[in-house]
């Protein structure tokens, strides 16, 4: 995606990795999140400890919700008409 | 059992913080000591702490101390020594006591010490509340203890993202979270593809070939304005993406029927779960 930083600005030693750098992804990662108890939480700082919990949480639950939706779709494959059979196989590559 | 705090006995003990008195970086250098039972205490203990410790009778209770590892221990801990200092504003603060199963120790240890007979904070590890044996953390926690505390939590989960995420060799910080937001970004994305494909099944055909991931998407918001009930499959996951509303008029809804691109895929989840990952490099440039 385009939305990245450069990777020329970041590393700029295997030592400098500054905590500007560290907090700025930490600020990213939290706003993938989704925020379901903290609607209007823009606050400048947000704990990374807790960043961090949340994203374990929430990377499981999202392949959790791929596997689930992956035998939704194969099931579709199997039952389905075939213009829609053909189009998720298409899609699928 | 699980200390309720959230500190286990490995952290202390990587904290290195012993129950030397040297290491008690207390100005007046408040001692630990381990009573086993209070009937030891008085008998035992009083004679042998004569010219070091201080204290008024009248003033104390005596209290066993439970040891760190024995946590069934603590039938007899009825008495409460307590002695009144200068520190203890509180009357809060707690040392640990290590395991000195030899008396003896004790006495060469606190006879070293403290042979002056000033008067000495007498600290024993009291748990008036539970029954159990309970770990208070010491006041005497430096910052850099703290701080050691928090990186050690940091890199714990730094681990634990690095093996959920795929990928992931490096190990420095910087990667990990990179990597996780773009695997985030993906995640997020191929989930929404794949809600809309088993939502809808009149996908424009033309948005298949030419610049799928535009396409996709405006496809995308079009099942996601025709099934607004299954919107509960989106949005609780996929957190602010913006649904930009494209107009109908360009797409068109061919009827492909006859056309089979490829041979029927074994219809089996493996295989979907197996192609699926394949998913997000056909949509990033």
């Amino acid at each position: 995606m385009s939305s990245r930083r450069s990777r020329s600005s970041r590393q700029t030693g295997t030592s400098m990795i500054s905590e500007d750098q560290i907090n700025d992804l930490v600020l990213q990662l939290h706003r993938l999140l989704p925020e379901l108890g903290n609607n209007n939480r823009r606050s400048g700082k947000v704990s990374a400890s807790k960043v961090l919990q949340e994203t374990c949480t929430y990377i499981r639950n999202l392949n959790k919700e791929v596997d689930d939706l992956s035998e939704r779709l194969s099931q579709l494959l199997e039952s389905t008409d075939s213009a829609q059979a053909a189009l998720i196989r298409s899609l699928l590559m | 059992g699980h200390n309720p705090r959230g500190l286990n006995n490995q952290d202390l003990m990587g904290l290195e913080w012993t129950n030397d008195v040297e290491s008690l970086a207390l100005k007046d250098q408040d001692i630990s000591v381990r009573a086993r039972s209070g009937e030891d205490r008085i008998t035992n203990g009083l004679k042998w702490s004569d010219d070091y410790f201080y204290y008024d009778q009248a003033d104390f209770h005596l209290q066993i101390v439970p040891e760190i590892r024995k946590e069934e221990e603590n039938s007899k801990k009825d008495l409460t020594l307590v002695v009144p200092d200068e520190h203890s504003e509180t009357g809060d603060h707690h040392l640990h006591i290590k395991d000195y199963s030899d008396s003896s120790y004790n006495r060469r240890f606190l006879r070293n010490k403290h042979a002056k007979p000033k008067r000495r904070r007498v600290q024993i590890l009291s748990d008036d509340e539970s029954g159990d044996f309970s770990r208070k953390v010491p006041l005497v926690i430096r910052k850099s203890s703290k701080r050691r505390i928090r990186d050690d939590m940091m890199s714990n989960k730094m681990r634990t993202l690095q093996q959920l995420v795929p990928n992931c060799h490096k190990t420095d910080k910087v990667s990990v979270l990179d990597k996780t937001i773009e695997y985030m970004k993906n995640l997020q994305l191929q989930l929404q593809v794949m809600s809309i494909m088993g939502m809808n099944p009149y996908i424009p055909q033309a948005t298949l070939n030419f610049g799928m991931h535009n396409h996709l998407l405006r496809a995308m918001v079009i099942a996601h304005g025709l099934n607004p009930a299954k919107q509960t499959t989106l949005s609780p996951l996929i957190a602010g993406s913006n649904w930009p509303s494209p107009p109908f008029s360009h797409l068109s809804f061919p009827h492909s029927s006859n056309q089979s691109l490829f041979p029927t895929p074994a219809s089996s989840p493996q295989c979907l779960c197996g192609l699926v990952p394949c998913f997000p490099s056909d949509f990033f440039f």
